[in-house]
């Protein structure tokens, strides 16, 4: 008999610990499935840190599915099949479902407290039919290749299920306010922007660009990494301005050892305008301690004295590249991230770069610089897209 | 816009666009049908077949493909070898048979990498110490789509004849057809491949070149086309416009080589006569279509980023190492690290004219003035 799965499970992350907050995540999340199955016909019902999936057409189960693998704030999903609680009925389609080989076992919950056996007879029940009916399975409560979960609730119908498959975990985007992050195009900075979309921020992102030193290819590596956050962050506002004068000025003017510092600063000025402008509450960077000859204490901090009002997040400040790595792979981010054109940062590298950076000095070297009017022609280059 | 990326491919003739034009609009029959009208395209077929056998004095068969790299891959996957042979390519050829090559060896062939000089010709020396008995088939490159380096395919199939007559002896063309003059009979050569679209065809149009008597598994099973080697409906358009474009392009060789040289000539001149260029290409043997050169100031991709914005198209090749994955080509090359960052690859198309060239120095030497000015 062919049985098709005619639901599909969601169960709530951690919005399950929120207090009085708890609804606004509630809706948020449901605002956010609804966003990514837009394409799909369906039901939803939610009920106790769960939503039900269900009337979706089944040949796009899988598609479903991978749509809310990327969906923050979800703890797991499951492929289930629900049928009403008459316990017949219950325990033919268990003995129905389960292969024919292998080993199992039987997990059952029982939040209908009308049903008059309890979780451990029934789930002895039902492995006894299903042993029954296929001779060639064998019981093992330890070492099983299938759990057969038989989740029976109180509105009357009752989950079959095998798998938990892992939802994207965190917090609905949505939730945590709007932050605006650096994306160089690099591992490191579509890694972090992603990471705080889990957190349940809204992210936006700069790009700061060289043209004419750098070309078409880097900036469309950007365009297709923004597409790719944009499946995590359920859209993205992309801000790219050029950057080729400020970087030539310094370049003129300042200390080589100190461009890299400079230049940083300079991008967190145009960041913290920008995001002031469109009510974004933090700046995001993929910096971690001591990678590169700029994400030193000192450079880290010669660069956040430029801002007026806002924090720097650092959600990888503390990471080993490994780490970052296999994240960007887990995101999809990695291979794009790896094509190697030039970008901004390349484009003019001084050899010896300060490593420890003092402020003061940085500072007076700045004073070269008609600062002001340097950002305000770069920001009038600023082009939005969205993602 | 300048335009010289020509290696890469090139503008389609206005002959190929109105070819085309016709056989998707009017002529749009499929040639296997019984009607007079397919009957009619058939014939074209035919005749293009033939054509291009005359155009390159080849004694065998034509078939079409979708181009370059399926036509390599062909020469390489299809041909009958004895298990475990030897089969030997150069050090710089192009992806398609590299990747091949690589293929064969996984599937239990033992590959040869036979080096190049500096200017990415074939080391005979080298070659004719890897030929024996054991080798099942040769692949050598004509004209090196990086440097333009010839190679000298008459010795090569000589020295393959004495020393490993077992041997089939392939060669991508792709960078020589319509370009150098390409004798098959002459050259008496196994296998060859061809392209369109460097010579002012369609893309998605190549052949292969097989010689009388030379054995290919059949490799798409279903209408038999091709000779039953390559089943599916002919690319009329494509394979009646390429057969035109080699034809003219043979016609006009030598007067297209004089201008090509002219113009390669100019460029080279300005290069060698500047402190901060260095030219990779060889300027006597090699073929004038395409000029391959590094630079001391600049990285490749950012030169071709700088030049891209004075609207001049020139391209980076693989043998520019910011731009590649792998090193393949610049090991090949023996570039130093600084003389693989700089690389450019300027490659010549009988449209181009000397005015561009000039305008391409002068952009050239602009760069140049305003990048010392800043780094410097």
């Amino acid at each position: 008999m062919f049985v098709e799965y005619n639901c599909i499970l969601i169960r709530e992350g951690e919005i399950f610990l929120k207090g009085k907050n708890r609804n606004q995540f509630e809706k948020q999340l449901l605002n956010n499935i609804k966003f990514k199955l837009k394409d799909h016909k369906y039901s939803i019902n939610a009920s106790r840190n769960r939503f039900y999936i269900e009337s979706f057409d089944p040949s796009y189960t899988n598609i479903i599915l991978e749509e809310l693998k990327t969906v923050f704030g979800i703890h797991s999903i499951s492929r289930c099949i629900k049928i009403e609680s008459n316990l017949e009925s219950i325990f033919s389609l268990c003995s129905v479902i389960m292969p024919a080989n292998g080993s199992f076992r039987v997990s059952v919950k029982r939040a209908d407290k009308s049903i008059k056996f309890t979780s451990v007879e029934l789930a002895k029940e039902i492995g006894g039919r299903i042993l029954q009916r296929n001779p060639n399975i064998t019981v093992d409560l330890e070492n099983f290749e299938y759990e057969l979960n038989v989740d029976i609730r109180e509105n009357g119908y009752t989950y079959l299920y095998f798998e938990k498959i892992p939802g994207g975990g965190g917090l609905p985007v949505g939730v945590s306010n709007r932050g605006l992050a650096l994306l160089s195009g690099g591992i490191d900075s579509p890694v972090a922007t992603i990471m705080m979309s889990k957190r349940g921020m809204k992210v936006d992102a700069i790009h700061y660009h060289s043209y004419p030193f750098t070309g078409e290819l880097a900036l469309q590596k950007v365009r297709d990494l923004c597409k790719v956050i944009s499946k995590y962050n359920l859209g993205i506002k992309l801000y790219i301005v050029n950057f080729t004068e400020i970087q030539q000025e310094i370049y003129k003017a300042c200390p080589k050892e100190f461009l890299i510092t400079i230049m940083r600063r300079f991008m967190m000025r145009i960041a913290e305008k920008i995001s002031l402008l469109n009510n974004l509450s933090c700046i995001i960077t993929g910096e971690s301690l001591g990678q590169v000859a700029s994400q030193t204490i000192e450079g880290i901090t010669s660069t956040d004295r430029v801002l007026s009002s806002l924090s720097v997040l650092r959600p990888l400040i503390a990471f080993d590249k490994t780490d970052t790595i296999e994240l960007a792979n887990k995101y999809n981010t990695f291979k794009l991230s790896i094509l190697p054109y030039e970008d901004c940062c390349t484009v003019f590298l001084p050899e010896n770069p300060s490593i420890h950076p003092n402020i003061f000095e940085v500072e007076k070297s700045e004073l070269n610089l008609n600062l002001e009017s340097l950002m305000q022609r770069a920001i009038e280059t600023l082009v939005i897209e969205k993602y | 816009m300048i335009y010289l990326d020509n290696a890469a491919t090139t503008k389609c003739s206005e002959e190929t666009v109105s070819i085309v034009n016709s056989f998707l609009s009017t002529r749009f029959f499929n040639p296997s049908a019984q009607y007079k009208q397919s009957v009619l395209i058939r014939s074209e077929i035919d005749n293009s077949r033939n054509n291009i056998l005359k155009s390159l004095s080849g004694k065998g068969r034509i078939i079409f493909t979708s181009g370059g790299t399926e036509s390599d891959s062909i020469a390489l996957n299809n041909t009958k070898k004895k298990q475990g042979s030897k089969i030997i390519i150069s050090s710089n050829e192009h992806s398609a048979i590299y990747y091949s090559a690589l293929e064969l060896r996984n599937r239990g062939f033992k590959l040869e990498i036979c080096p190049t000089d500096n200017h990415g010709k074939l080391n005979l020396v080298e070659f004719e110490n890897l030929l024996d008995e054991s080798v099942s088939l040769i692949s050598i490159m004509h004209v090196n789509n990086e440097t333009g380096a010839v190679n000298d395919l008459k010795k090569i199939v000589t020295l393959a004849r004495s020393k490993a007559p077992l041997a089939l002896v392939h060669s991508d063309g792709v960078q020589a057809v319509g370009k150098i003059p390409v004798n098959l009979s002459d050259l008496d050569i196994e296998l060859y491949s061809l392209s369109a679209h460097k010579i002012g065809g369609m893309k998605g149009s190549g052949a292969l070149f097989i010689k009388e008597g030379i054995e290919i598994t059949p490799f798409l099973f279903g209408g038999g086309q091709e000779y039953g080697l390559r089943s599916s409906t002919e690319n009329v358009a494509g394979i009646v416009s390429f057969a035109r474009a080699i034809e003219s392009r043979v016609i006009d060789i030598k007067s297209n080589y004089k201008k090509i040289t002219s113009l390669f000539n100019i460029l080279y001149n300005y290069l060698v006569n500047n402190e901060y260029f260095k030219v990779i290409s060889d300027e006597i043997f090699g073929s004038k279509y395409i000029l391959l050169f590094t630079n001391k100031l600049i990285k490749g991709e950012i030169l071709q980023n700088l030049l891209e914005s004075k609207g001049i198209i020139v391209g980076t090749g693989s043998a520019c190492s910011s731009n590649n994955k792998t090193t393949r080509i610049t090991n090949a090359l023996k570039l130093s690290k600084t003389d693989s960052e700089g690389v450019i690859r300027v490659s010549f198309s009988i449209d181009n004219t000397e005015n561009e060239i000039y305008e391409m120095i002068s952009a050239l030497d602009g760069i140049i003035r305003e990048y010392k000015l800043l780094c410097l």
